[in-house]
């Protein structure tokens, strides 16, 4: 490594761990377990093990994983509010964090107080939060309030508050943890504005989110952990397809057929002369299913990265008869690019009754073209590729 | 671009497992480095106590005299100790402050890490910013205070020493007491909130082992120096009551030992503080 300049960060083999119980032992329990001679490692859970990176100034780099993979407290590691059992952590430059937006407001300071006293626990001097005090209360559009006491906020407010003054404090890494989430979509918008406004200030941020989607649109880079361990890091799109999938697996694997009128015999998709799915092609599903009484119902039929949510589906009405049918569905020039997609299948009764529940039949690769890269910042609510001629005219 | 977690171990292997904790000189200049931070605290606790009161800043000044006027009338009637002639409300005054200073300090300063967990949580700083910022808040209601020990002096016409001069000496160690004793309890109140509820009957009895409403004195020869060095607040008191009222140097011997005592105190603090504030977090 070449000297480390402002907005760098090294993890250099860290370990971290929590006790398994919460709560602090009663001295009659110590007693216990002393004379039991049970003073053992089993106490704890690790919580982070043996994660190994850098990022370089600049990059921007999104953490995924699902509940409890430990990425808030890899987030708190950075901002060193908690320290590592082993390994190092070595930050370059001003650390601005954005976690939990409402906590350690004053209820009892008005807004203006809040943001002084804020800016200065994150390092600032009184005269740089007055120079950004105007474009802060502006951002939280919080103007006609900013002399009203915290506790007579509304909780929007308040978080609009946080993520203003964290967002304008220009530090050189900027850590956020699930803002995403909460605020209305106006809110929202405004975040995802500032991140990327950030971002061209050569700030370095690491971001934590479940919102895949948003995810995506700011971040280059993704780590994903899983039960502590880093299992991928590259391009985020490569690491959100790969967990995209898994968390597609989970779901298939704990799927049990609830209803024992229908059985689903097979499904097989196919693409063009019945070889591989290429986009801006035909595809082709057939679907195998037997009943053992009358049933007429809604058969849905959805592509998706490997969540719930289908990037499009089609349905029609179905009429089984006792026995085996076999359904045909041929969906024209599909405008999928090259990645990997799941299938999923719905079958209702009406009544809001389901013969089989929405979940996932099926997986596949489609061959075709890459989607063309978004501005950072925009979020592309489905990955449907379009084909696109240009035309170029000069004149002068 | 994955990569194989079969290769972690279980345990994080010895060679990085070393991780050591700041030295004394190393924490307290982190805390200069954030002084800063201090005030802001200091700041934020002094205003929000006042919001949505009727008299609100008033409050600082009437508490004091409030005081005085408990004092001029009651404490007289107790005046059976050898003040060297100075009246007995002055004379407790003057011991009755600094005790007051420990205690409003000890009593809000201990709890400082438990208060101020929601930005112990997401902010970084030295966690010893949120005890010593209660140190300062206390600090500064005795100042104010001082000016009620000004309206004493007037009201038993009683002019202060010329030995003044030595009252910033002792109150350092005054505060290096202070701070030391706030911050030990306040870690400990973390991992053991066991103490948090002896506090207030820990403060009470302070209040009775320490010379505020009898002389030093009192303590008996043989073990007055022991004593000192176990509650330096003992000879500090007295310390502050001889400049102030009698004219005379502090009694060298006790002062010293409590002087010392403390100096062993604040340095044994920040070491412990340093040592366990890494926890706090995951504790708390």
């Amino acid at each position: 490594m070449s000297t480390p300049s402002d907005g760098s960060i090294v993890v250099d083999r860290l370990w971290k761990r929590f006790r398994k119980d919460q709560v602090r032992p009663f001295l009659s329990d110590q007693v216990r377990a002393l004379l039991h001679g049970g003073r053992g490692e089993d106490r704890y859970r690790w919580v982070l093990r043996d994660l190994d990176f850098s990022i370089e100034p600049g990059e921007s780099v999104a953490v995924v994983g699902s509940n409890g993979a430990g990425k808030s407290t890899l987030l708190k590691l950075l901002c060193r509010v908690t320290y590592p059992y082993a390994g190092s952590v070595s930050i370059h430059g001003r650390v601005g964090a954005i976690i939990e937006l409402r906590g350690g407001m004053h209820p009892e300071l008005t807004g203006r107080e809040n943001t002084f006293l804020y800016g200065a626990l994150l390092g600032l001097s009184n005269q740089e939060i007055a120079g950004r005090f105007d474009t802060i209360v502006d951002f939280a559009d919080l103007s006609s309030a900013i002399d009203r006491q915290m506790k007579y906020y509304s909780s929007g407010m308040q978080m609009r508050l946080g993520f203003a003054i964290a967002a304008f404090l220009r530090p050189h890494v900027l850590l956020v943890d699930e803002v995403l989430a909460v605020g209305d979509a106006w809110f929202q918008q405004r975040c995802l504005d500032r991140m990327r406004e950030v971002l061209q200030e050569g700030t370095t941020l690491v971001l934590v989110s479940h919102d895949l989607a948003s995810v995506e649109a700011i971040c280059r880079r993704g780590l994903w952990l899983d039960g502590g361990l880093l299992v991928a890091d590259g391009p985020i799109r490569e690491v959100l397809s790969s967990y995209r999938h898994t968390v597609e697996d989970r779901v298939t694997s704990s799927y049990i057929a609830p209803d024992s009128v229908l059985t689903l015999d097979s499904v097989d998709i196919s693409g063009p002369d019945g070889g591989m799915v290429l986009g801006h092609h035909d595809l082709t599903v057939r679907t195998v299913l037997t009943v053992t009484e009358p049933r007429r119902g809604r058969l849905h039929l959805g592509i998706t990265e490997g969540g719930a949510s289908p990037i499009f589906l089609v349905s029609t009405s179905v009429d089984l008869q006792v026995g085996t049918t076999e359904i045909w569905c041929t969906m024209s020039n599909v405008p999928l690019a090259r990645g990997h997609y799941s299938l999923w299948m719905h079958i209702e009764r009406g009544n809001d009754e389901d013969l089989l529940p929405w979940h996932p039949v099926s997986s596949f690769v489609a061959a075709g073209s890459d989607l063309d890269p978004a501005p950072t910042g925009v979020v592309r609510l489905a990955p449907v590729h379009v084909a696109a001629t240009w035309e170029r005219t000069h004149t002068g | 671009m994955l990569i194989d977690p079969q290769t972690v171990g279980d345990q994080p292997p010895l060679e990085v497992r070393r991780q050591r904790s700041p030295h004394f000189w190393e924490a307290l200049g982190e805390l200069w480095a954030h002084r800063r931070l201090v005030f802001a605290l200091t700041r934020r606790d002094f205003f929000a106590r006042y919001k949505q009161t009727v008299l609100g800043l008033g409050w600082a000044v009437v508490i004091p005299f409030l005081t005085v006027v408990v004092f001029s009338v009651f404490v007289q009637r107790f005046a059976e100790v050898d003040t060297h002639g100075v009246p007995y409300p002055v004379w407790s005054f003057v011991g009755l402050l600094p005790w007051t200073f420990f205690s409003n300090a000890l009593s809000t300063g201990g709890l400082a890490l438990l208060s101020n967990r929601p930005l112990l949580n997401k902010i970084y700083a030295p966690r010893a910013i949120y005890p010593i910022s209660s140190v300062l808040l206390a600090g500064i209601d005795i100042l104010i205070a001082c000016s009620a020990l000004a309206v004493v002096f007037v009201i038993y016409t009683f002019l202060p020493s010329r030995m003044v001069w030595m009252v910033p000496l002792i109150a350092l160690v005054h505060v290096m007491f202070i701070v030391a004793i706030v911050l030990i309890v306040s870690i400990i109140v973390v991992y053991a909130r066991d103490l948090r509820n002896a506090l207030p009957v820990i403060l009470q009895l302070g209040l009775f082992a320490t010379p505020v409403v009898y002389p030093l004195s009192r303590i008996p020869t043989d073990y007055r120096l022991l004593y000192c060095a176990l509650n330096p607040l003992g000879p500090i008191i007295d310390a502050y009551r001889r400049t102030i009222l009698d004219g005379r140097y502090p009694d060298w011997p006790t002062f010293g030992v409590g002087a010392a005592s403390t100096a062993v105190l604040f340095v044994a603090a920040f070491s412990v503080f340093a040592r366990f504030e890494r926890g706090i977090v995951d504790t708390i």
